[in-house]
């Protein structure tokens, strides 16, 4: 546990000039980075992540609240399932795709 | 394939260099995080299930994130570099070769590119800069006697006076927003050799300007603070953001596949 208090958030916030959005703005850095880039294997060796979407969405739920975030389209390229048509879905289907319960 | 049993390994990051058996660190979940060795080139796992972490709580999915982040940072201070994975890589056991083996595999296919790469980044540690702009300040409002122009015009002529008018402002804007960016990515450019223009996902409501360049970059600290002092000096504070490091997560190019 004392590796894990030594490592907590605080330690990651952004030093930014923004004043007190600082936690925000280092966390939605962090995210963009951690989910996305990095090594990236596509092997079939590897577990496949389809529920990173979901994932990814549950971590803006954290950053922001949904209602204001669907409303000016922010989360949309991380709700909405590769798969699916993006046109084709509206924000009450956004909605219920958050809310998927993970296996 | 086995979900229940721990037959998996999540892994971190690679670190290359010498050999340092007494690493540890805890990871996600508690799990303790130990180094799985090709040669000298290690990789930073725990053993695991071969289900993908998540989870319905927003605060647990951004718990489990920060401490792949955090052990990546220790790693990272530890042996001078660090080649962060994505979130979320698992390797299981296949063909009857265990994670383990799998892994080793794998590192020892990708030993050259990996050696590269750790060349790179020894070192070096990631940074993110945003820079804002207002559209009224880079393109000022038209002069009131420009409006007069449109008197006496019908009405006709006057909405499309002012459809040409606006066309022309947008176009100035883009015109200008572009020489903005080219001016700050060269300054950029000349403390840091290695700079990637970022498309953000992510825009908070607080950002109240517009994105006029995002970047990461890769230098050491005092290269950093050099970039830094420049902006402090030339723009206002409110106009650009930086981060504290993050391990170099924008810089792995070339690694992509496995086996």
């Amino acid at each position: 546990m004392f590796i894990l208090n030594l490592f907590h958030p605080i330690h990651l916030w952004t030093v930014s000039k923004m004043g007190r959005n600082n936690d925000r703005v280092g966390l939605a850095e962090l995210l963009d980075r951690a989910l996305k880039k990095g090594i990236i294997l596509n092997a079939d060796l590897v577990i496949s992540v389809a529920e990173v979407p979901l994932l990814a969405a549950n971590l803006r739920l954290a950053l922001a609240s949904v209602e204001t975030m669907l409303k000016y389209g922010m989360m949309n390229d991380l709700l909405i399932p590769p798969r699916l048509d993006k046109k084709e879905i509206n924000s009450e289907e956004i909605r219920q795709i958050s809310c998927v319960t993970p296996k | 394939m086995q979900e229940g049993s721990n037959n998996a390994l999540y892994v971190y990051g690679i670190v290359i260099g010498e050999n340092r058996p007494d690493w540890s660190s805890i990871g996600i979940d508690d799990n303790q995080v130990f180094l799985s060795n090709m040669g000298e080139i290690k990789a930073l796992v725990h053993r695991c299930n071969t289900r993908p972490y998540n989870s319905e709580s927003p605060e647990k999915v951004k718990e489990m994130v920060l401490s792949h982040n955090a052990v990546l940072e220790n790693a990272g201070e530890m042996f001078n570099g660090i080649l962060p994975f994505s979130f979320n890589t698992i390797i299981h056991e296949k063909e009857n070769k265990s994670a383990e083996e799998n892994l080793k595999d794998w590192m020892g296919k990708e030993e050259k590119k990996l050696k590269q790469i750790w060349k790179k980044i020894e070192g070096m540690k990631e940074y993110g800069l945003k820079f804002f702009y207002e559209p009224e300040k880079l393109i000022p409002e038209p002069e009131e006697q420009k409006s007069d122009n449109l008197n006496g015009k019908g009405d006709g002529i006057r909405y499309l006076l002012k459809a040409k008018e606006a066309y022309q402002r947008k176009d100035n804007l883009i015109r200008k927003v572009e020489e903005k960016r080219q001016e700050i990515l060269n300054i950029i450019q000349t403390q840091i050799k290695d700079v990637k223009i970022c498309q953000p996902r992510i825009k908070l409501l607080e950002e109240k300007k517009d994105l006029l360049l995002s970047v990461s970059v890769l230098c050491n600290e005092q290269q950093f603070d050099d970039v830094k002092k420049i902006f402090e000096r030339s723009l206002d504070s409110e106009d650009y953001v930086y981060t504290k490091s993050f391990p170099p997560y924008s810089f792995m190019d070339g690694i992509e596949n496995g086996p």
